[in-house]
Formats: structure tokens, sequence, C-alpha cells
């Protein structure tokens, strides 16, 4: 196994070892730095660390980016995804299931952006990754994530000559050269005559169904 | 009651040494991915601590926050903040003169503890 990259990662992974040796986990495998001889002697390097205990230890709820495998267990399906998900990040998770049902229950049950199932660990393109939770916004490898880098324009244009209304276009966007209303105009500001599409557009049809009791709807209503 | 975090001399130094460099200064454990388990140092007018943080205590004149998101997992413990060599890429002001502050934990005594608790969340 390669070395860390740095002092400092190294200084910290052996803090996770020692709290977890602390907080009463079993250390399987490793645990110390590994001493590799000549030349290599002062190098960063740790022997792969496998831990036993509980999801209520730090070496389980914190990352600690070493080689550092943390291992509890589990009785039931139910136990497993409450254990899962009992954590404030989110990103990637694995499912091995021999059953069909419990690879298609857990995978869904699982908060995480990324849950690989009967594999692990690979990132083919166009499969979109990113985290849940505290783990992150946002997927990479995916075009939904372009949705993020444009904004949407409307460009809403008018291709008529004609003057426009403020609200509408007098020619009803159509192109149409529509004369003034003429002659007095009738109380309540209404045109005696409208235009002849606005009077298509609101006479009232007769209703099919039109009981007695209802009279029928009368043309100087000015509408 | 027992100090919540402390201060290696080394570190104590290197705070001394940076000060006058960059003014005064705040301390920050995210705990969160990746840099997260070691305590950022920035210039105080570089970061403003939020309602997920936790002042955990202060150490020569500057603030030092935790997050609040694991607190709970680090009550029994206490901070102990030392200096290892090799800055590396970092946020933190003390990497680019080559070195890196570490937060190491220390567990508490059962008297210890229940002190902390009883003397509940500081800030």
């Amino acid at each position: 196994m390669g070395a860390q990259c740095s002092k400092g990662q190294l200084d910290k992974i052996l803090n996770y070892i020692d709290i977890g040796k602390k907080e009463g986990a079993k250390c399987m495998a490793g645990g110390e730095r590994a001493h590799l001889g000549g030349a290599l002697e002062n190098g960063f390097y740790l022997k792969p660390t496998v831990f036993v205990g509980h999801n209520k230890m730090r070496i389980f709820q914190e990352e600690i980016f070493g080689p550092v495998l943390s291992v509890t267990t589990f009785k039931t399906m139910e136990e497993a995804i409450e254990i899962g998900n009992d954590t404030i990040y989110g990103l990637g998770a694995g499912v091995w299931a021999r059953d069909g049902a419990v690879a298609y229950r857990v995978g869904r049950a699982i908060q995480a952006g990324r849950v690989w199932t009967n594999c692990y660990h690979i990132y083919p393109a166009h499969a979109a990754f990113g985290g849940y939770k505290q783990s992150g916004f946002g997927r990479e490898t995916h075009k939904m994530i372009l949705d993020h880098y444009q904004q949407t324009k409307n460009l809403l244009v008018c291709y008529s000559p004609n003057a426009l209304g403020f609200f509408s276009a007098q020619d009803g966007g159509r192109g149409r050269r529509v004369p003034a209303p003429e002659g007095p105009q009738l109380r309540q500001g209404r045109p005696r005559r409208p235009p002849p599409f606005l009077h298509r557009r609101t006479r009232r049809k007769p209703c099919p169904i039109a009981s007695s009791s209802r009279p029928p709807p009368s043309r100087s209503s000015g509408r | 009651m027992p100090d919540r975090v402390v201060f290696t001399p080394a570190a104590v130094a290197l705070v001394r040494s940076l000060k006058p460099a960059h003014g005064p200064l705040i301390f920050h454990l995210s705990g969160g991915c990746c840099e997260g388990s070691a305590p950022m140092c920035l210039r105080r007018s570089d970061f403003r601590p939020g309602p997920q943080d936790v002042l955990l205590g202060e150490v020569e004149g500057c603030p030092f926050y935790v997050g609040a998101a694991q607190y709970d997992y680090w009550a029994p413990y206490q901070v102990v903040v030392d200096v290892t060599e090799g800055g590396g890429d970092s946020f933190s002001i003390e990497a680019a003169d080559g070195v890196r502050f570490i937060a190491l934990s220390q567990l508490l005594t059962g008297a210890e503890f229940a002190e902390t608790c009883s003397g509940g969340r500081l800030g």
C-alpha cells in the first residue's frame, strides 16, 4: 500500500487509530505505522487497519481518510439500513446481496447519492455522482448539472409591424390591421361595436341544456 | 472545569509567531470531510462563525470553534492541538510556512467529563 500524502495526514490517521482503541474498538489488523526499511524507512506508510466496533464510535462517524476500515454487525435488513443511515454523510454506499428484493429495497432506503450494488467504487461516465446530507450539493459526471451553469433566457418576440397595445396587441398578434371603433362611445367607455374578432371570441353560445327558468343572454349586454 | 481545548507548547509558540504577521486569528475545527479533522487557522476577518459552530475555548486570545454536527461525539474528549511538519496544500495560514496544526483527542476522565456536561456548551 502506498504512503500517505503528508506527515500531517499520517499523524491524523494514527490519532484516529488511537481514538478507536480508547473507544474500545477491537483492532483486528494493522493499527500502526509500516516500517518498510531501507530508503523507505521514514516514509509515511501505514499498515491497512481493520477495527470491529459499533456505529456510535468516532472511528465510524468521522472521516479518517486513511486505510482504516471500521466494521460492525447487524441482525436484520432494517437494522442494517438504520445503521447505514445513522451518519451526517451520504456520498457513497455499497450493498452486497444475492436476493434481488433485498438489493432493491436497501439501495432505495440508503440515504446516499451513489449506492454501489454488488460492486464497489466504479465511476462510469455519465453516472451522476454527488452527496446527500452533508456530503455536498449537486452532481458530477452527468449532464443534469449543466443546469447549474446555465440560466434560462426567454425571448418573447412580436413580429407584427403594427403598433402594440400595452396589455395585448390590438391586432391580436396576428398581423391584421383593425380599424378603430367608430361613432360615439357607449357609457362605461365601451365601444359601440367591438372589433369583429373580439366579438367572435366573446359571444356566448346558447347553452344546449338551458333550463326554462334561465333567460337567454341579451345582446345589449355590451360584452 | 477542565479546558475543552489545549495547545501544546509548540502550538502556542506557533500561534505567537503567526499573530504579528497576520493579526487576530481564529481557529475552526469543522469535523467535516477531507481536511475537516485538522483545525483551520485563519485571520479573524476571514471567517465568520455561524449557528452551527460551537465555541470550545480561547487560546492566546484566539477563539477556537468546532462544528456542531459531530460535537456530541467529541464531548468525552479534550482537543489537544499540536504542530506537525509538512504544511502541504491547505487554507490554514501556517501551511505556507511548512508546518500544520493537528488536533489530537485526549479522553477526559469520568469526573472531568461530568464537569463539562454540567457546565454545558459554551458559546
